[in-house]
């Protein structure tokens, strides 16, 4: 397993090597720069600013001097814990156009933890939900208690969050005044509990779509099983339903949700766009978005790498968890 | 009020409630009001604080905290000189020699602002290579333009020739290229704000744009307030500048911006009792605020233009004027105004809004869908008959996709063609603008000063905001001659001529003129309609709630 | 699995898929809430699609404004309301329908034919096979799509082509991912084996086997695909792709509705509730479905 996991982590290189080109030539060739704006930049001083950020030099120099300014050159965890991403590998992922005098690596490491904490609870709010309802669909299939949990999550799919997110302010944050309608940190709050209200609408938005997506994957996945011989053969042997379902059924059962949950995790953790716009939330997922209208070419490549590297990470984690759940697989 | 039924009356009821303070659980305007702090909804995140740098009007409000130049803003009146940093100026007989006497203030490390500090700045915002955007406010300095041209070639032009001159610690003195009455105006705008020299240097040097020096903790400014924190994207918190030369008229204690790029989400922030002010209100909330708050809503007349460019270089069609004037002559401004934005928005049949103190301002063209038509006929395309498919572009807005559809819409009714209409994404919009490659694009302006110049000289031949191909050289003539022609009424009438020629030739068509409209707690006393947006804001007082 | 004693295993598996597929029908027309939702998504689908018709019939016009009516509440005249710039909401959603319904099915299944394919491809053969062509998919995740999004307009102008080239890109990863899983988990099971020691060719075991198995979270995975094709949609249009106004789709209808919920809540209440009960349909139908096609259920 060990070999494995090293093989996969030196597949990292290449694949972020082709990433980071693909990623420079797309932002080099869409229309308008950093610099432009309603009100034209003169000739002269757009001049200066290309010069300025080291825009003026030949596309080749610029991307080769990226590279080498990304290559990670050292190992300091207790840095790279606070993700100091410059002290902790010596990736240095150049300064922002847009936030002048703000590093790429001070943004990303400001916003990611806001972006982490909130996709964290929400996935884990939503993995607490979603699978218990799906596997009780599934046991109790064409009953009350499949239709009814089942009915619920297409709510969870049809409303989007940006629908879903602005009703709950409104219901919740302006009508019934249970939370506050956006923020994510208190004014003057001490304690990390002075924030907890502040997290609770986003969560939930957040969560309600991938509950519902977990709970329907979960559901047909169990179905898929319930129908096995083995399950049929080990309920005949007498096993209750709970071990069957825990033991037996959920492992298998659930190998569509553990590959759904590798690039959706990632996407969580890395922030939404929506929400943090409708919540006032300070995290790296407005950073996607708004990088890419203000070509802020360096905030771009920034996230896109650090997005790349989560979502591998993450899909090999999800191939790990699969070579352990059926042990008929191999590390290869 | 968990059982509370909800209709619109009732979230009139809670915001009432909350006004009058009887709701059990304080909200943060009541608690902040107290403490004299006021929570403004500043629309986006400064991109920079640097006066000889930032461009932008959220900077604005922020920097005009933090840094006072040599005249103020006026509290209600736009063309008028609130003494700033200059305690008072007067001008030599021929009007382009100003000297400005200081008064004594500090900055907040306790150096004395000085008239050194000014020649500093201006010299540094005049150097290439900081790359300043708004560099060439300063070219109404004599020898500016030279000076800032010649930078890094081969005869560089000394500084001493360039007309700003510290006589003394508190005399400075600027001679401009020509006489303009309208200079001390121009001065309000940030880039002629001041910057401390030692602080500049001791953080990268004059032209360094590293954003070091303007950090909380190494902020230094002269204004009636101070930088006491900022997080990205998040809050920016200044509190009142005990140094400040005129603290004692200072209001608040402090201010939080917030950046909110969301209308929705300010909005339902303000009547959540989270803000004092919005940046803006949504164009549908408009009416029943109107209708239900009116106490909050505040619409004030601004200083811009919103029009349509028409690409005069790419079609014969758009080429001919009389299809351009029948393409103006058939919006019906009023009912687009009125049914439509519903903003209090100004219909537009000029170009250069009014307010413009001295400025006249006329009609020149008014609605008119049988001259519109009989026009298009003479241009060859009856009932349109014939008429290409041309098409508006927009930057993606549901406002300007709205007034799109409407003004497509009436050119059908009334004209009988058909226009496309098409979004592109901001900054894709932007290029395609200046490369010419569109039919009718939507298009805004805001004055940078309270004048007329700002909004005509951009439609001279080759200049870099024209971006309609358009061209006219009696036009030019008067634009480049309007700046030296001494005195203001003879300067405003040949920048009136300049309009009329543009409103006949139409490369572009006028659509409404701005209104700002937000969201602004009744509690907040000072804030006064200005054109430009822009407050003094030692003046700004919170009441607090009357028990 | 208790087919080994069976001989031609070829013949056998061609009854049996000829057998499942009739077996299916039936069973999904015994399925009342599937065969419900069946028969509402193809009404929906017949309105939505004459929708010109209906316009043309009612003299309705989903572009036609009527700037001093604006924005009113449902009405004799206008059963579901107008927006604010006067035009009747009812043949703006049944448009809209037409637009979101043919983008979301047509997407999905490009996006199902691509990520059925590649992730059982991946997950059949495997080893370097596999390790280069989810490579490839962790490539596509990272791209930033709207920068390829805009890139596609600029180029290639505004197409409606583009837009199913653009959700295409996206929208068949997650899936390719779920297939090779399954895949992967399936080919190591005994009846897989089985195949390969009677002599079956790899592609037929691809084909025969593997496909009726992943049926099931694909047919899943897809009910949650359509909403979020159908949603993309209207995000794309944000970048200048895809239908151009006066033209409107459910997702932009819905979006237009969630800014102005407070006024008009009719705005977002209709397009809402025929997004949602179109969903609803097609889901029950797709549950249907994959109950009538589970392999382990169609052998008793």
């Amino acid at each position: 397993m060990l070999k494995f996991i090293f093989i996969r982590l030196l597949q990292l290189i290449p694949v972020l090597i082709v990433i980071i080109t693909l990623t420079f030539v797309m932002v080099r060739s869409i229309p308008g720069g950093p610099f432009s704006a309603e009100r034209k930049v003169s000739e002269h001083v757009l001049e200066k600013l290309n010069e300025h950020y080291g825009l003026s030099d030949p596309l080749y120099v610029q991307y080769f001097s990226y590279l080498k300014n990304v290559a990670p050159k050292k190992m300091d965890l207790a840095a790279l814990v606070r993700f100091d991403l410059k002290e902790g590998l010596g990736i240095d992922l150049g300064p922002s156009f847009r936030y002048e005098g703000r590093t790429v690596n001070e943004l990303i490491a400001e916003s990611f933890p806001v972006s982490f904490q909130l996709g964290a609870m929400a996935i884990l709010l939503a993995l607490l939900i979603g699978i218990p309802a799906g596997t009780i669909a599934a046991l109790n299939k064409n009953s009350t208690f499949d239709y009814l949990p089942m009915s619920l999550a297409m709510f969870g799919i049809c409303l989007p969050s940006f629908v879903l997110g602005p009703l709950f302010a409104l219901i919740f944050g302006l009508w019934l005044d249970w939370f506050p309608v956006s923020g994510w940190r208190a004014p003057g709050g001490f304690y990390w509990s002075d924030n907890l209200p502040y997290r609770v609408l986003p969560v939930l938005t957040l969560s309600l779509y991938y509950a519902a997506g977990l709970a329907r994957l979960t559901r047909g996945g169990m179905l898929e099983v319930l129908n096995q011989d083995y399950i049929r053969t080990a309920r005949a042997k007498g096993l209750s339903t709970w071990i069957v379902t825990t033991k037996h059924a959920l492992r298998a059962g659930l190998i569509p949700v553990i590959s759904y949950l590798g690039p959706v995790i990632a996407g969580v953790l890395s922030g939404s766009f929506i929400i943090e716009m409708i919540f006032q939330i300070p995290g790296l997922g407005r950073h996607f978005i708004n990088a890419a209208a203000n070509r802020d070419y360096t905030l771009v490549l920034g996230t896109v790498l650090f997005y790349a590297a989560l979502i591998i990470i993450l899909n090999l984690i999800v191939d790990i968890i699969m070579v352990l759940i059926n042990p008929k697989l191999k590390f290869e | 009020m968990g059982n509370h039924v909800f209709t619109r009356s009732s979230l009139l009821v809670i915001t009432l409630l909350a006004l009058t303070g009887c709701e059990p659980r304080k909200t943060d305007v009541e608690i902040a009001t107290e403490r004299g702090i006021l929570l403004w909804a500043n629309g986006s995140e400064p991109k920079s604080l640097d006066p000889q740098v930032a461009t932008g009007v959220p900077e604005n409000h922020v920097i005009s905290s933090l840094i006072e130049g040599l005249i103020a803003y006026h509290p209600t009146d736009d063309t008028a000189i609130e003494p700033g940093m200059a305690e008072r100026f007067e001008t030599n007989n021929a009007g382009n020699v100003y000297t400005f006497h200081l008064r004594d203030a500090q900055w907040t490390n306790g150096d004395p602002v000085t008239a050194h500090d000014f020649d500093y700045s201006y010299r540094r915002i005049l150097n290439p290579a900081l790359a300043g955007e708004y560099v060439n406010m300063l070219f109404v300095i004599k020898n500016a333009k030279d000076y800032y041209e010649s930078q890094g070639g081969e005869n560089p032009l000394p500084w001493e020739e360039v007309g700003v001159k510290a006589l003394n610690d508190n005399t400075l003195e600027i001679t401009l290229v020509a006489p303009m009455s309208y200079f001390p105006s121009m001065l309000k705008h940030y880039s002629w704000f001041p910057v401390n020299p030692r602080v500049i240097e001791a953080h990268g040097g004059m032209t360094a744009r590293n954003g070091q020096w303007y950090q909380p903790e190494n902020h230094v400014g002269n204004g009636p307030f101070r930088l006491k924190n900022w997080t990205t994207n998040q809050i920016l918190e200044v509190e009142k500048n005990p140094t400040y030369w005129d603290a004692k008229t200072v209001q608040l204690n402090s201010i939080r911006y917030f950046p909110i790029e969301s209308q929705d989400s300010e909005n339902r922030l303000f009547n959540a009792g989270g803000v004092h002010k919005t940046n803006e209100i949504p164009l549908h909330k408009i009416e029943s605020y109107k209708a239900e708050n009116p106490e909050v809503i505040r619409i004030d007349p601004y200083l811009g233009t919103y029009f349509y460019r028409v690409n005069v270089s790419r079609n014969d069609e758009l080429a001919d004027k009389r299809v351009r004037r029948a393409l103006t002559l058939s919006i019906d401004r009023k009912s687009l105004v009125e049914n439509v934005i519903r903003g209090g928005q100004i219909p537009a049949h000029y170009f250069v809004p009014q307010g413009i103190k001295g400025y006249s301002s006329q009609d020149y063209f008014k609605y008119d869908p049988e001259e519109a038509r009989r026009l298009l006929a003479e241009a060859g395309y009856p009932n349109g008959e014939g008429f290409p498919h041309f098409e508006i572009q927009y930057n993606t807005s549901e406002q300007h996709k709205t007034i799109a559809e409407t003004i497509q819409q009436m050119w059908k009714e009334t004209l009988g063609i058909n226009i496309g209409i098409y979004n592109q994404e901001w900054k894709v919009y932007l290029d395609a603008q200046s490369n010419l490659d569109y039919d009718i694009s939507r298009a805004g302006w805001i004055g940078d000063y309270v004048d007329p110049y700002t909004f005509l000289e951009m439609f001279t031949t080759g200049n870099g905001n024209n971006d309609t191909g358009w061209s006219n050289p009696a036009y030019d003539k008067l634009i480049y001659g309007a700046p030296l022609a001494g005195d203001t009424e003879r300067r405003y009438t040949m920048l009136n001529d300049a309009e009329t020629i543009l409103m006949d030739e139409l490369p572009i068509i006028p659509i409404y003129i701005y209104t700002r409209f937000y969201l602004l707690h009744p509690l907040v006393k000072n804030w006064n309609p200005k054109l430009l947006d822009n407050r003094n804001l030692k003046y700004i007082k919170l009441e607090p709630t009357v028990q | 699995m208790e087919t080994t004693e069976m001989p031609p295993v070829d013949a056998l598996l061609e009854e049996e898929t000829h057998s499942l597929w009739q077996d299916a029908w039936f069973r999904l027309r015994s399925n009342k809430l599937a065969f419900a939702g069946m028969i509402f998504f193809l009404l929906m689908v017949v309105i939505c699609f004459s929708s010109p018709l209906i316009a043309w019939i009612t003299g309705l016009s989903y572009e036609e404004q009527n700037l001093d009516l604006g924005a009113t509440p449902p009405s004799w005249s206008h059963w579901l309301g107008t927006d604010d710039l006067g035009r009747d909401l009812l043949i703006r959603v049944l448009y809209g329908g037409m637009v979101s319904i043919g983008v979301g099915v047509a997407a999905t299944c490009v996006s199902i034919t691509i990520g059925v394919s590649y992730g059982s491809v991946a997950g059949y053969f495997g080893k370097k096979v596999d390790a280069i062509m989810m490579r490839i998919v962790d490539i596509l995740y990272s791209l930033p799509f709207i920068i390829f999004v805009v890139l596609l307009t600029v180029y290639f102008g505004r197409n409606i082509f583009l837009l199913f080239v653009a959700i295409g890109c996206v929208e068949w990863l997650t899936l390719s991912r779920i297939v090779r899983g399954q895949v992967l988990h399936l080919k190591v099971q005994q009846f897989v084996e089985v195949a390969l020691t009677l002599g079956s060719k790899k592609i037929d075991i691809i084909i025969k086997h593997l496909f009726p198995n992943v049926l099931g979270p694909v047919i899943i995975y897809s009910t949650l695909t359509v909403p979020g094709v159908m949603l993309l949609e209207s995000a794309l249009s944000f970048l200048g792709l895809g239908v151009q106004p006066p033209m409107s789709s459910w997702g932009s209808l819905i979006k237009e509705g969630a800014e102005k919920m407070e006024i008009y809540p009719w705005l977002l209440i209709f397009p809402a509730f025929l997004f949602s009960a179109t969903l609803f349909s097609l889901n029950f139908l797709g549950d249907g479905l994959r109950d009538a096609l589970d392999p382990k259920d169609s052998r008793r």
